[in-house]
């Protein structure tokens, strides 16, 4: 294992918890037992009305309930699956910490017992571990009803002047690969009328790559390009996604700063966002300090609060568009979630409109916010 | 679907049981009420994932799809079957109001 493949694991190992993977195993298991138990009960409703109900009425709300029993049988199902691997991949982490724990300690006992490869076969068994249960969750998570989204993909830079003046016979941003790794010929794809460029299409898949140079189906990937390129030029992290907003909106004022990857400018930002007006951002900043309705924000309050979205945006992995409802209707955000000392903090930057770029708001979700926001993401 | 009448045919026809379908939509109400608490109770856990995996890790994005995708049929259990289960209680209703007594059986010329 190279040096940089390494420092990525150990980083990983020392962020995972793997309790915390057993417990949501558990959750899990309950829930399936429920849901047979709620699906039991469906049926038997199912079984009764056969003879209750036999009428043209009756039998449509009978073929309802099989529908019904089919989803919850569906949704049983990745119950069943799923918890088994997020516990063992939870217990890996477990013993992992432990080996490398004792030969640490074994190591400054006794320096000459331990070599780097009893490390890296312990790094390794993490590495493999994490890699099954990733591919186990595209493909689980591709059977699941609805349409795949793609990520938003960056403008194809010009290839030529003819490119250049006339295009290159892509849609806009279109920008996904063949099997082979390369851009696909135009001529020998048909971008019909309802061809989506948000929307993979598993009778024409296309590819891009994965964390680890991987080529894989393009919604399993981060961007079209190896993750090297997208550090060192095309990016897709929440700051450069900000700038992108604003310039595309062509607003002047704070959301079209150019932003540099750091905390400062962010917290610059937001300050200067109509979203941090006291007026909006003191009812969560009450919320999550647990404050009554009435009650003063400290300046301590708000300094720490925007310190949590700030670190949000700038540690953020994935950014989530998700649309916020007010006043003037549902608006698209780019949105960042915080995971810190067992609470969720998700805060929200608009993607688009007058205040493209700006800070939107930032509060804790509910486990069911949360769970739309995953969904937004994954379903198109 | 129809009852043999006796003579070899089978003939379109509507036979109910208004208290029944009463229970069986009491029934898939219980069974919704339920289902909102155990879901949310589903929900905590299930996100409980994502705070483990390195947020930049691939392993998270993956997560985040499966939980995603699911969690949305999911989600479209208890309203179902809430609906199920105010539909069938009005059935019961518009049962009743054509036969007092609670039970029907109607046998209509044309089907259904």
């Amino acid at each position: 294992m190279d040096s940089e493949t390494e420092a990525i694991v150990l980083s990983r190992i020392n962020h995972a918890d793997g309790d915390g993977l057993i417990r949501a195993a558990d959750g899990m298991d309950t829930a399936y037992k429920q849901f047979w138990n709620a699906r039991g009960r469906v049926a038997g409703v199912r079984v009764d009305l056969v003879n209750q109900w036999d009428s043209a009425s009756g039998r449509t709300m009978l073929d309802y309930l099989e529908t019904v029993d089919g989803a919850l049988a569906q949704v049983g199902g990745q119950l069943s699956i799923m918890p088994e691997k997020l516990r063992a991949h939870g217990r890996l982490i477990n013993t992992t910490r432990a080996s490398l724990r004792d030969l640490i300690v074994q190591g400054y006992q006794d320096p000459l017992s331990v070599s780097g490869s009893d490390i890296d076969v312990l790094l390794q068994g993490f590495l493999d571990s994490e890699r099954a249960l990733t591919s186990d969750l595209w493909t689980y998570g591709a059977l699941a009803p609805g349409g795949i989204p793609l990520p938003e993909p960056p403008p194809r830079p010009p290839g030529n002047w003819k490119t250049f003046l006339f295009g290159d016979g892509y849609p806009a941003g279109w920008y996904w690969l063949g099997a082979d790794g390369k851009s696909p010929d135009p001529d020998d794809y048909g971008f019909g009328e309802d061809f989506d460029p948000g929307a993979f299409d598993p009778e024409h898949p296309r590819y891009g790559y994965d964390e680890w140079g991987n080529l894989v189906p393009a919604y399993q990937a981060a961007m079209p390009v190896p993750m090297h390129i997208q550090e060192a030029s095309i990016g897709g992290g929440l700051l450069k996604l900000l700038g992108k907003a604003a310039k595309g909106a062509g607003v002047t004022s704070s959301g079209a700063r150019a932003i540099a990857q750091n905390a400062d400018d962010l917290a610059a930002l937001v300050r200067g966002s109509y979203g941090w007006r006291p007026s909006h951002i003191d009812r969560h900043i009450r919320e999550w300090y647990r404050l009554a309705d009435d009650a003063p924000v400290q300046p301590w309050m708000r300094d720490e609060y925007l310190d949590l979205v700030v670190q949000a945006g700038i540690k953020q992995g994935k950014v989530f568009q998700w649309s916020l409802r007010g006043e003037s209707g549902a608006q698209s955000t780019y949105s960042v979630l915080r995971y810190t000392n067992g609470r969720w903090l998700v805060s929200q930057y608009y993607a688009n409109g007058a205040r493209a770029g700006e800070f939107a708001t930032a509060f804790e979700p509910t486990a069911r916010q949360l769970a739309r926001m995953l969904q937004q993401a994954a379903i198109r | 679907m129809g009852r043999d009448d006796g003579g070899g045919y089978n003939t379109p026809y509507i036979d109910v049981d208004v208290t029944s379908m009463r229970d069986a939509a009491e029934e898939l109400a219980g069974t919704a009420n339920r289902l909102v608490d155990h879901v949310d109770e589903l929900m905590d856990k299930a996100a409980l994932p994502l705070g483990t995996f390195a947020p930049d890790a691939d392993v998270y994005r993956a997560y985040a799809f499966w939980w995603g995708r699911w969690s949305a049929l999911l989600e479209t259990a208890e309203p179902a079957i809430r609906g199920a289960a105010t539909t069938t209680a009005k059935a019961a209703d518009g049962f009743a109001t054509v036969d007092a007594s609670g039970h029907i059986d109607i046998t209509l010329p044309g089907g259904g």
